[in-house]
């Protein structure tokens, strides 16, 4: 006989019970969405009383045959989003320290520079640096234009992500690393930054999801042969672009749906351990 | 006798509010100051003055030769303030200890990023003052899983590692917990006792009394009286520091008479 439980443990019981029906009809409420949303392009004909409804028809034979050149969009689309944020971050932490500091022209420049992206469409700042920067003879490779206009864009709005994670550092740690004699510089870089930067991973994860799907926008320049561009290409020259858009939606979805789970995991490895 | 700490005409102004007024002050070799007074009456912000995490208004700060002017600007002034740093420790209300490092990297930071020591020799030195404060059994955890008074004994060890000529100490157990209190104050009992020179702002009368060699009131940011402890507690002469210690006489100590 097993041993008898205490109230304790059937309480206990309960919530784990509770908290599983609630994930089961999560799930179970997933399946069905994706099965509706999978028979409304099933091209299937359905016979109602004297009504006959078909849905949406899409050519498989247009898909399968372009799905390698599609698909080969991705590395490419994750390629510039990995650069950019890798850019914004470095752009990001210099726009923040500068919001900190009391040199006037460093501050003026990052205030700036946040001011002048964040005033302009991201739209418009692609476009600058494709077609706007040749006529003064500044020809940049195609990725390499694209990297620098997300990257400049999303750097001037995650300068505030990183502002926050460094005033989010008290000022009694700052205090006490100049108390031991650290310089301003030392201080900075061995106490606050690690500090802000733990603050400003997860956000920063985030930003990265974004720009999977902003890179897209890189696509209308036609310099750029990823996700979004390979789709449009293959879908107006066949006029098939029903087809061709789903197919990338569906790249990019699962790229957010993967990157979202390990952001999740990060996320919560982040928020264990802090003071 | 040279003092390790000379202030001399010390003014200290928060935009118009003038918080300390033409303090004077001398710190002699293994003294064992006590700065007490009421909240607000200026004693943290007279200690912060010395290391010059408040710049002074008006005045001079001296420590073990080194002295700094208020006013002084530039390079000079960087150069003279890590000086003054190198020959303070500073025990802070809060701890402040680094969260992203353990008990021991707290304590070896200094010796390796400001004194550029070798990691082997920054070890031995963070583990003597670990084990002074008694705290080396805790030294691979992170000060999120030791307690108030734990971290705070940690702190000492932190700022003792960089060897300081003087052991400044803001308000040391006002964020303890009463219970965690004792093993802080004993901690500084013993360093008192190896003739380490300290200045404590402190509410800790009993402390003041049993410790100190020296007493000094602050009201109002003046300093208005000053004295042996047996002296001072006895036959306090100011009607402020008459008016201070009635106070704590009647029950408002936070640690009444053992």
């Amino acid at each position: 006989m097993a041993a008898p439980k205490s109230q304790a443990d059937l309480i206990y019981e309960l919530q784990v019970r509770a908290k599983r029906r609630f994930t089961f009809g999560v799930v179970i409420s997933w399946i069905v969405m994706l099965a509706v949303l999978a028979f409304l392009f099933s091209s299937v004909k359905v016979h109602l009383d004297g009504f006959t409804i078909k849905t949406i028809h899409l050519d498989r034979a247009f898909i399968q045959e372009n799905i390698p050149f599609i698909a080969s969009g991705v590395w490419i689309t994750i390629s510039i989003s990995a650069l950019s944020i890798l850019l914004a971050t470095i752009l990001a932490l210099l726009a923040a320290l500068g919001r900190l500091s009391k040199f006037p022209p460093f501050y003026a420049i990052c205030t700036f520079y946040v001011s002048l992206i964040r005033g302009t469409p991201l739209y418009l700042q692609i476009f600058f640096f494709f077609l706007a920067l040749p006529q003064v003879g500044i020809i940049l490779p195609g990725l390499w234009a694209g990297v620098l206009a997300l990257g400049l864009n999303y750097g001037a709005y995650m300068s505030e992500i990183f502002r926050a994670g460094l005033s989010s550092v008290g000022k009694g740690q700052r205090e006490a690393a100049l108390a031991i004699g650290m310089t301003p510089g030392q201080t900075m870089s061995r106490i606050v930054i690690p500090q802000a930067l733990r603050f400003a991973i997860p956000p920063t994860g985030n930003e990265f999801i974004a720009m999977l799907k902003d890179s897209a926008l890189v696509s209308a320049t036609g310099f750029v042969h990823e996700l979004m561009w390979r789709a449009t290409k293959v879908g107006r020259a066949q006029f098939h672009n029903l087809e061709a858009l789903i197919t990338a939606a569906v790249f990019y979805w699962v790229m957010t749906l993967v990157f979202s789970y390990f952001q999740g995991r990060l996320e919560a490895r982040m928020s264990r351990g802090e003071r | 006798m040279q003092p390790i700490i000379k202030i001399t005409d010390l003014d200290k102004f928060f935009g118009r509010l003038q918080v300390l007024k033409k303090i004077s002050l001398e710190i002699y070799p293994q003294e064992v100051v006590c700065i007490i007074g009421r909240s607000g009456a200026g004693k943290s912000t007279l200690l912060r003055c010395i290391n010059y995490l408040e710049e002074p208004s008006f005045g001079d700060i001296e420590v073990d030769d080194c002295c700094i002017s208020a006013g002084i600007k530039g390079k000079e002034r960087r150069e003279l303030i890590h000086e003054i740093r190198l020959r303070t420790g500073m025990v802070f209300q809060e701890f402040n200890l680094f969260p992203h490092m353990s008990v021991l990297e707290n304590v070896m930071e200094g010796p390796v990023t400001v004194k550029k020591m070798d990691k082997a020799s920054a070890v031995k030195i963070a583990e003597m003052n670990l084990e002074r404060v008694g705290m080396l059994n805790k030294k691979n955890e992170y000060p999120n899983r030791i307690s108030g008074g734990q971290k705070q004994r940690v702190a000492i060890a932190r700022a003792l590692a960089m060897e300081p000529k003087v052991m400044l100490f803001d308000e040391p157990t006002s964020a303890l917990d009463p219970e965690l209190i004792g093993e802080v104050l004993n901690v500084m009992k013993s360093l008192a006792h190896e003739g380490t020179t300290m200045l404590v702002v402190t509410h800790e009368m009993e402390f003041a009394r049993d410790v100190a060699n020296r007493v000094i009131v602050i009201h109002d940011g003046e300093l208005v009286e000053q004295g042996a402890p047996a002296e001072l507690f006895n036959h306090p002469q100011n009607e402020h520091t008459q008016a201070l210690l009635e106070r704590y006489r009647s029950g408002k100590s936070p640690q009444p008479e053992a």
